[in-house]
């Protein structure tokens, strides 16, 4: 089910408007002089002033429209296809038909695209195809092909079911109107779920992990519900231990000599639940501690660290420095560790 | 886009408990609701409101189900799903939720979330194209 169909043949000969849900200007009149097919078409005289009948119909998501159009000399007019709801006035798909300037166009709301020439007193097929999936149309002039889709003058919500014939200039004919639905194809790409057994999920209470001589330990994404952390890692050239989500309680590690010991990305929200932080590292090459937006909740930061080459702990936000009530401490016990070490 | 399958928490049990032969040996279905299942969504029957299948012309059953490992991951593919709707309209859905058919109580895998609403148009005929490019999930 389209639109609405009409080829005129049951309409009464004369006044258009008012006949078959038709309405518009009485200078639209069913004629049976200049026809496409059947014994009727619907002609318009025009003395220069724009005149229109309009029709509304089924609302088409995705359909096709065909009309037959034909001009005398010098003919100009227009047919616009719209979605009532959104406004008479509102046009959506504009074709543009001219004898005068010699060729049918359509407008896509920026531009105007030429689909063929025309000439006077020719009938010409013109076909409209519209897709709601992304609110497009095409057009085709006599079979010859179809455009590819464009945008149209002003884009639909839902679909199409009004039709406006206007003629702004010597006379127009119209004949054989029809329409379909088309099925819109709806597609959906799908990429798989992972079931690795990595990201820990909540219900996991703690890790304990005891690693040596490992080339790189990584740890990571563990989410709501961890409680504890412990780590013991021997002579690993890195560690790393990153992304830890809300319920954390402890994070304590015991490391050996690794080339770089990083702790890193302790996001917001999770602070409220961790409590301390052990470290214990022995001659790392690097430790950085950075990042941490821990706000509240932390009580216990302790950091063991002899004689690393740099030592850099930053990026501990407001109220962090009020709560850690041992780091100022520790922090002094490692320098003091180091300046024993550089003897 | 690509919408990635969100899964039920139940799916890691049912395999531990045999509940899936994914190879091919089980049916799996697809489901249509407009109300996003959970997590906690384990069944066919704890889908809430799915959508009677008299107005879709095509089975919602998947076909060429496949489960194949390459280096310790295995991926459970499918081919192409095109839903055909008939009559009246299908709909509206937003979720999918793909089952097990075969299960005795047609234990749920996960579901896939179109975004908004759809209904199909049985008159014109809509579809719907689901594409497995990267297979419906993976176990590594």
């Amino acid at each position: 089910m389209g639109i609405f169909n009409d080829n005129f043949e049951t309409e009464s000969v004369g006044n258009l408007n008012g006949q078959n849900s038709w309405s518009g200007s009485i200078l639209f009149q069913v004629q049976t002089l200049v026809k496409n097919s059947g014994s009727q078409a619907v002609g318009c005289i025009t003395g220069g002033a724009e005149v229109t009948m309009q029709k509304t119909g089924s609302l088409v998501a995705n359909g096709t429209f065909t009309f037959f159009v034909r001009g005398i000399a010098a003919a100009q007019g227009d047919l616009y296809l719209n979605e009532l709801s959104q406004g008479a006035g509102n046009p959506l798909v504009h074709i543009n038909f001219d004898v005068l300037d010699n060729y049918i166009r359509y407008f896509n709301g920026s531009s105007w695209t030429n689909l063929s020439t025309c000439t006077a007193n020719s009938w010409y097929q013109i076909d409209i195809k519209w897709r709601s999936s992304d609110k497009k149309a095409c057009y085709q002039i006599n079979g010859g092909g179809y455009s590819a889709f464009d945008t149209t003058q002003q884009p639909f919500s839902s679909g199409l079911d009004t039709l406006f014939l206007d003629c702004s200039a010597t006379t127009l004919y119209f004949d054989d109107i029809s329409s379909t639905a088309s099925a819109a194809v709806y597609t959906m790409v799908t990429a798989p779920a992972s079931f690795t057994y990595t990201p820990k999920s909540s219900g996991d209470k703690r890790v304990m992990t005891m690693v040596t001589n490992k080339a790189t330990y990584v740890l990571t994404g563990m989410a709501s519900g961890f409680k504890r952390v412990m780590t013991m890692i021997t002579n690993k050239a890195t560690y790393t231990l990153t992304g830890m989500s809300s319920g954390f309680k402890r994070v304590i590690h015991l490391i050996t000599a690794p080339t770089s010991y990083i702790l890193t990305g302790i996001a917001a929200g999770i602070t409220a639940k961790i409590k301390a932080i052990y470290s214990m590292i022995t001659s790392p090459a690097t430790y950085v501690m950075t990042g941490q937006a821990i706000t509240i909740g932390i009580r216990k930061f302790y950091t063991m660290i002899t004689a690393p080459a740099q030592f850099i702990l930053t990026g501990m936000q407001a109220g962090f420095s009020s709560l850690i009530q041992n780091a100022v401490t520790r922090l002094t016990q490692f320098l003091a560790l180091r300046k024993i070490n550089n003897k | 886009m690509s919408v990635t399958l969100s899964k039920t928490y139940f799916f890691t049990l049912d395999c531990g408990l045999k509940v899936h032969n994914l190879n091919a040996t089980d049916t799996l279905k697809l489901a249509f609701t407009n109300t996003a299942p959970t997590t906690a969504t384990h069944l066919y029957a704890d889908i809430t409101s799915p959508l009677a299948l008299t107005n879709l012309l095509t089975s919602p059953a998947l076909t060429s189900v496949t489960y194949t490992q390459t280096t310790g991951t295995a991926t459970l593919g499918a081919a192409t799903w095109t839903g055909t709707s008939q009559t009246g309209n299908f709909g509206p859905f937003e979720y999918i939720v793909v089952y097990n058919d075969s299960a005795t109580s047609k234990n749920v895998i996960g579901w896939y979330d179109y975004g908004s609403a759809l209904t199909l148009n049985g008159a014109n005929g809509d579809q719907l194209v689901i594409t497995f490019p990267s297979g419906i999930l993976t176990n590594a």
